[in-house]
């Protein structure tokens, strides 16, 4: 069966949310999934129930930290941001990534 | 950093709630903002709420996946790596097996011993607040020589009852036994004689019939008992119109009023009745103490404080009681007595603290060495598998990987050994129960518990860790890592691991020599008490019974002595008797009273604190004790009113300087007592227990003791005879009895030898077990040396050969390996040395005639393990230099 053209690859969600908080310090887990599709111009959607294990993962991991904060409407949400690690994380990852496009690019381009 | 993510794993694991709530609370941010996003597209309210839910799906699916996912891994990874650890150990039996046994051997031991120790000196007496319990000892610093713990008596009662202001409650009780008549044969049971307060101050209710009140004792009014449940069970089979029945006690009736509950651990060893006592107020007198004390603190009040109230109170007792007829005010105050008030449990346990924790030392250390035989056991192991780890750290594995494989592996190996320790503590707790009863309180129960249990599990796991950190330190360091990868079987990665297992020999001939020495002082102790003269000779073929004469035969004085007399002729008559005497008190066994005697001949001396037991006529000639000067006791001496004592000899020797010169010398109790001659010198007699000198005594006619108006009803009749010990002599005894009275039971049946043995139980016990740990020590020690022993002529003797096929003389080389192989040895006796001793110091209380730092012991100790040694090296290279070199050398290179 075909993957929904919109669910994000397994694997990248890592890379997209790295890549989110690399450019924006402090978000909470519902501003990237939004920022994402946002960014994507809805051609990606990160599945809920993938993006707070994920997040979790990452966080143990040492990539991103989190806190509790307020947001502007007041409610209690936990934001996270990337830390060194998860920048060098993020490089390796785009590397890997630019890699793999570039082998698929080239496979089906002369395969 | 590491330790920090497993410690957050671990409280996720354990308190997930608290996760899932900030998962919660994330998420149901999360539908907030969704649901606002999508009303502001113009949803409603309700329809929005529900589609944000439903996007989101299950919450709790949710939390669940985020904590899963740091868990799950991990744990997998653990499970797997177990059963690949487990599938490793079961392809290796052999050595799975060994490690084991010596683990759960040496576990098991220590398990055994550490419920014996929470069983007496941990877990609280079953009684509620039984920290509030204190027992009333005393102390006299002015009276040196007088035991330690000074008991309680009805004038201290009386003072600590009425003016405390800490005790709830106070009780008088002490030990003894009473004759029982229930139906037929009299029968003598131990017997627990005390205040009606005693029940409440513990806490216990009778679970049959009523506890004692007030009234209960009162000299005048029907006499009552309570049994124990024991003896319910035992002697009426638990009848439970037992209440109100009349038992015959001493030649008195007695109402059974109440049975106590199953458990009811007091005093130490366990009684079948108990009997009210009722001191009387107008008999109290400052001077005598032969009962004991207990009270409850009040809630709050400490030990100090109490301590502090005990002295206000003895200040008031020396102001309204009496004092005894032989004890002088001045002598009172001199003798500075104060409360020395102690948890009750600590007066149970008393002593044998001392020797649990030198049991518990001792063993902890064999199980040192057992973990230092299986470290190197795992180093072999480990050696062998050099190339795996190699090939795993080619393969990419980190030095942490490989260190954890280690590790798991040696703590899968301690938890196995935990499980074979617990079923074999399981199995051995019971004898080593018997084979100590005689030392241990039979009333605190000691079993496998919750607590040996968590004990057991921590100290597995501990020696797991302990022996396998050693191959983990050799093996996950970056040096050898890298020399096992680039050459997996250099030689210097053979000396790399031979150090190790060197140093690992130092370690065991240390510990072992410390436990050798142990044994060793506990040996040179048994000697010097055997070498003891005890003032007796041939116990064995002395038959002792105790015989209670009831209180009704005991009065008037005339009738009273005529029995005793009597029985002692029907003893006499029985076949095979020599000789019978009796007396008051048993020897050995510190049970004597004591008190002060003034010397004629040295008038301005303070008294003497001498040793008094009553004796029939010849008792010295039964017992085998030497009369030095003067004269035995005749009947004509119990009869008369003249005063004549004998005396022992040591106390003749100081005061008079000779046994003869003590002979028609005077001495007596107070200035109001009349003169007591002295007519006899006889040899010391060790009446407190071997290891204690023999003190001061004066053996007294039974006419004495009417000075005391307390005729000793009970007395220890000693017989003399080959029959001694025989069950045929004592249906003799017996029927020699009941020809005198068919109302004094027989009790305390044992021979003089049995006394004996008993009396030094303690010191059997200690030696028997540290004896089998001592050499277990050395047995471990030496199969460490040998096995270092063994790998190093296996790997040099190539080269050994080669020097011999040169000419080298056998002799040159087997001091080259002896010189090698003690070099460990020597340094580990050095390092042993200095343990031994800090464990003599333990061990102080428990020697007798031998000095904690008594050098023959330790030269002795160290000779031992050397010499084992050196046959240990000394074997196998022998059996290498038998083989003819030429073959080997000639032999291809394998």
């Amino acid at each position: 069966m075909p993957q929904r053209k919109n669910d994000v690859l397994q694997g990248t969600l890592a890379l997209l949310v790295l890549r989110t908080l690399a450019s924006h310090p402090r978000m909470h887990g519902y501003a990237i999934t939004s920022h994402i599709q946002q960014v994507s111009a809805d051609l990606l959607r990160v599945e809920e129930g993938s993006l707070y294990p994920a997040l979790h993962r990452m966080e143990h991991q040492g990539w991103l930290r989190s806190e509790w904060g307020v947001t502007e409407k007041n409610r209690d949400a936990r934001f996270y941001a990337i830390t060194a690690k998860g920048r060098r994380q993020l490089a390796a990852e785009e590397e890997t990534w630019a890699r793999l496009t570039d082998g698929v690019g080239r496979v089906l381009r002369y395969a | 950093m590491r330790i920090m993510l497993w410690w957050r794993r671990l409280r996720n694991t354990l308190r997930p709630g608290r996760l899932e709530d900030d998962i919660a609370r994330e998420l149901s941010f999360h539908v907030a903002e969704r649901t606002d996003d999508l009303r502001s597209n113009g949803m409603p309210e309700d329809e929005a709420r529900q589609r944000a839910r439903r996007q989101l799906g299950n919450v709790t699916l949710q939390a669940e996946r985020a904590r899963d996912v740091e868990l799950s891994a991990s744990i997998d990874r653990l499970l797997r790596e177990v059963r690949l650890v487990a599938r490793g150990l079961t392809r290796a039996p052999r050595f799975t097996a060994s490690v084991v046994a010596t683990l759960g051997i040496a576990i098991g031991a220590t398990t055994a011993t550490f419920s014996v120790i929470s069983g007496v000196l941990i877990e609280p007496l079953p009684f509620p607040d039984s920290d509030r319990l204190v027992a009333l000892v005393h102390r006299t610093p002015g009276a040196p020589g007088v035991a330690e713990d000074v008991a309680a008596s009805p004038a201290l009662y009386f003072t600590y009852r009425d003016h405390s202001r800490t005790f709830e409650s106070v009780a008088l009780w002490f030990t003894n036994t009473a004759a029982v008549t229930a139906a037929g044969e009299p029968e003598e049971v131990p017997a627990l004689r005390a205040t009606w307060e005693l029940l409440p101050t513990l806490g216990v209710r009778p679970v049959l019939g009523r506890a004692f009140t007030a009234n209960d004792g009162v000299p005048g009014r029907p006499q009552t008992v309570m049994l124990t449940h024991g003896y319910w069970q035992r002697r009426f089979g638990g009848a439970p119109d037992i209440i109100g029945r009349s038992l015959i006690i001493g030649g008195a009736p007695h109402e059974v009023v109440g049975v106590l509950p199953a458990q009811f651990p007091f005093p130490q060893q366990p009684v079948d009745v108990i009997i009210p006592i009722w001191p009387v107020r107008a008999q109290a007198y400052i001077g005598p103490i032969g009962e004991r004390g207990v009270a409850r603190l009040q809630e709050g009040v400490t030990l100090d404080e109490a301590r502090a109230d005990g002295r206000r109170m003895l200040s008031i007792m020396r102001e309204t009681m009496p004092l005894a007829p032989w004890i002088s005010r001045a002598r009172l105050d001199a003798m500075r007595l104060e409360p020395n008030f102690k948890p009750l449990k600590e007066t149970f346990v008393g002593d044998l603290r001392d020797t649990l924790w030198v049991l518990m030392a001792t063993i902890s250390v064999l199980l040192l060495i057992a973990c230092a035989n299986i470290a190197n056991l795992l180093l072999v192991r480990a050696d062998a598998r050099g190339h795996e780890i190699a090939v795993q750290s080619a393969l990419g594995a980190s030095r942490a990987t490989i260190a954890r494989g280690l590790l798991l592996e040696s703590t899968l190996l301690g938890l196995a050994g935990g499980a074979v320790a617990l079923l074999l503590a399981k199995a051995t707790l019971p004898v080593l129960l018997a084979v100590a009863a005689s030392e241990l309180p039979a009333t605190i129960d000691v079993s496998i518990d919750g607590r040996v249990l968590v004990f057991a599990l921590s100290i597995s796991v501990a020696a797991g860790v302990i022996f396998g950190l050693l191959p983990v330190l050799k093996f996950a360091a970056p040096r050898t890592l890298a020399l096992i990868r680039d050459a997996p079987r250099t030689h210097s990665a053979s000396r790399e691991r031979h150090r190790a297992r060197t140093s690992l020999v130092v370690v065991q001939v240390a510990l072992a020599l410390v436990l050798v020495v142990a044994a060793g002082l506990m040996i040179r102790t048994f000697q010097s008490l055997r070498r003891v003269e005890p003032g007796f000779a041939a116990p064995a073929a002395v038959q002792i019974v105790r015989l209670s004469v009831p209180q009704n035969m005991a009065s008037p004085f005339e009738r009273f002595i005529r029995t005793q007399q009597d029985l002692q002729e029907r003893l006499s008559a029985v076949p095979g008797v020599e000789s019978v005497a009796f007396a008051s008190r048993l020897p050995l066994t510190a049970s004597g009273p004591s008190g002060p005697f003034l010397l004629e001949s040295r008038p301005d001396t303070p008294a003497l604190d001498v040793e008094f037991r009553y004796v029939s006529p010849g008792l010295f000639e039964t017992l085998r004790t030497s009369v030095r000067a003067g004269r035995d006791f005749d009947w004509d001496d119990h009869y008369s009113t003249r005063q004549v004592a004998i005396i022992s000899a040591g106390l003749a020797q100081r005061e008079w300087g000779s046994p003869a010169a003590a002979i028609g010398k005077r001495m007596r109790r107070s200035a109001r007592e009349p003169w007591v001659e002295v007519i006899g010198v006889v040899d010391d007699v060790r009446h407190d227990g071997l290891e204690q000198p023999a003190p001061d005594t004066a053996y007294l006619p039974l006419s004495e003791s009417l000075a005391l108006r307390a005729a000793p009803q009970t007395n220890y009749f000693f017989l003399r005879t080959h029959r001694a010990g025989t069950a045929a002599l004592l249906a003799d005894v017996s029927t020699a009895v009941s020809s005198v009275s068919d109302r004094i039971p027989i009790g305390g049946v044992q021979t003089l030898g049995e006394l004996y043995s008993s009396s030094i139980a303690r010191t059997s016990l200690t030696l028997l077990l540290l004896g089998i740990i001592g050499s277990m020590a050395l047995l471990l020690g030496v199969i460490g040396v040998y096995a270092v022993i063994r790998s190093m002529v296996a790997q040099r003797m190539r080269e050994v050969w080669i020097r011999i096929v040169f000419g080298a003389p056998h002799a040159a080389v087997t001091r080259l390996f002896l010189r090698q192989g003690l070099r460990p040895v020597i340094i580990g006796v050095t390092v042993g040395l200095a343990g031994a001793v800090a464990l003599a110091r333990l061990m102080e209380s428990l020697l007798f005639g031998v000095a904690p730092l008594d050098p023959l012991t330790y030269a002795l100790s160290s000779v031992l393990l050397l010499g084992a040694s050196v046959v240990t090296i000394y074997l196998p290279v022998r059996r290498a230099l038998r083989v003819d070199p030429m073959r080997l050398c000639l032999r291809d290179p394998a």
